[in-house]
Order: C-alpha cells, then sequence, then structure tokens
C-alpha cells in the first residue's frame, strides 16, 4: 500500500456507506491520514479513516498468506 | 450431486480471481459455491471478505459481511478463522475496540483447544513411531497452552489426556 494514495483509492465504494468513512478526508493521502491519526490529540475520522484503510490491505493480502 | 473436487475447484478459482483483484469475479463465484453449499463456514467466511472489497454501492452491505462472519463461527463451534476475521470487522469497520477484543478472545481460546488436540494426536502418533523426544516436545507445548487456558479444567479432558500420556512416558522411561 502507498503512503502517497489518496483514501478514496484505497476504501472500496462498498465500505463507503459505512459510518465510519468521512468522504470530507477522501481527498488525503494514506501518509496524511496516518498523521491526523496519531496526532494529539487524535483526530477520530482520520483513526477510522486509517482503519478502514488497513482493513482493506488486511483483505486484500488475504488470498496470499498461507492456509 | 455435489463433488468436493468441484468445491475445491471453485474456491482455488475463486482465490485467484481475488488475487488478481477480480473482486466481483471471486464473489459471483463464491455466490454460485453458497448456492450449493448454503452453510459451509469457510465459504461464508469468503464471501464475507470480498463483500467489503465490492466496488459497487449495491451489493451485499458490510453488516451483511458482519452476520455471515458470526454464522460461520456458530456453525462450526466457534470457528477460530471466523472470530479472527470478526473481531478484525468490529475493530476496523465497526471502530469498536472492546467488542473486538471479545470476538479475538474467543478465537484465542478456540485456537489453542485445537492447538492441543493436535500437539496429543501428533504426541500419540510420534510415540508410536518410537520418536519419543518429539513426542515428549508436543506433550510439554500442549501442557503450557493448557496453563493459558483460563476455563479449561471444567469442560475438556484436554489436561488429563496430558497427563496420562506425560506418565506414560515417565513409566516407559
Amino acid at each position: 500500500m502507498n503512503d502517497d494514495e489518496l483514501a478514496d483509492d484505497l476504501i472500496p465504494g462498498g465500505l463507503k456507506k459505512l459510518k465510519s468513512y468521512h468522504s470530507d478526508y477522501g481527498k488525503k493521502t494514506y501518509a496524511e491520514i496516518k498523521k491526523l491519526a496519531g496526532a494529539n490529540p487524535p483526530d477520530r475520522n482520520a483513526r477510522q479513516m486509517k482503519k478502514l484503510i488497513e482493513r482493506v490491505k488486511h483483505l486484500k493480502d488475504k488470498p496470499r498468506r498461507p492456509r | 450431486m455435489k463433488s468436493i473436487t468441484t468445491f475445491k475447484r471453485g474456491v482455488a478459482k475463486a482465490r485467484r480471481e481475488w488475487q488478481e483483484s477480480r473482486v466481483d469475479v471471486a464473489l459471483a463465484e463464491v455466490d454460485q459455491l453458497l448456492a450449493e453449499w448454503p452453510d459451509n463456514p469457510q465459504l461464508l467466511v469468503m464471501w464475507a471478505d470480498l463483500v467489503q472489497l465490492q466496488e459497487s454501492k449495491n451489493g451485499p452491505t458490510p453488516e451483511e459481511a458482519a452476520a455471515a462472519y458470526r454464522r460461520a463461527a456458530d456453525l462450526e463451534g466457534d470457528l477460530p478463522g471466523a472470530l479472527v476475521e470478526l473481531g478484525h470487522y468490529i475493530y476496523s469497520v465497526e471502530d469498536d475496540a472492546k467488542a473486538a477484543m471479545k470476538a479475538f478472545d474467543k478465537a484465542i481460546l478456540a485456537s489453542r483447544r485445537l492447538l492441543i488436540e493436535a500437539l496429543l494426536g501428533k504426541a500419540k502418533a510420534l510415540q508410536e513411531l518410537g520418536r519419543i523426544t518429539e513426542a515428549r516436545a508436543c506433550l510439554d507445548e500442549a501442557y503450557m497452552l493448557r496453563l493459558r487456558d483460563p476455563n479449561g479444567a471444567d469442560d475438556s479432558r484436554a489436561f488429563e489426556e496430558i497427563m496420562e500420556q506425560l506418565n506414560e512416558f515417565l513409566h516407559a522411561g
């Protein structure tokens, strides 16, 4: 997963219906979202977007992992 | 007539498509398999995984995916793989770390018990083959895992079984 990719390019449409998806963060890069999520105080929306992006990465990698 | 070969071939095809990021094709394949094997836990987990990767906003919802994980876990008496995915889902998608922890705890417990069973079985096989040191190592590992099971004593025979086998070894020298 590339840090420079936009959140909207990393999160599939099906997950964009969720409450934890925040469209105003869609044009931010993964790197920007990680930075905001780790800020003090943390940005809750960024944290939720980061979780969604990492969830997608986990699922995309799944068929490559040994069973 | 449903055949296991058809099932395996279908699962392999779906995994290939998934790996190549052709999520819709993979999902269609799993849908087809589910029509024949509607309550197969492995298929339910795959289906739920793929639903979350689909681009279409008109397909099955993430909530339906969560329900499929729960069904898969229930069907196989707390299937660890389904519980792990359910935990990830609750943590990442529902953003509920406390509830995710419960699913992960159940998965850890179920996995540990399954591993103990496997180690006990392997110890027996190794003993029969005269590979006593390796058999003993399996029992030691099973014993250590069993010690971490918070409430295993009441509902599993694993502890007694480990002790019986360890005793056998001691008496056999």
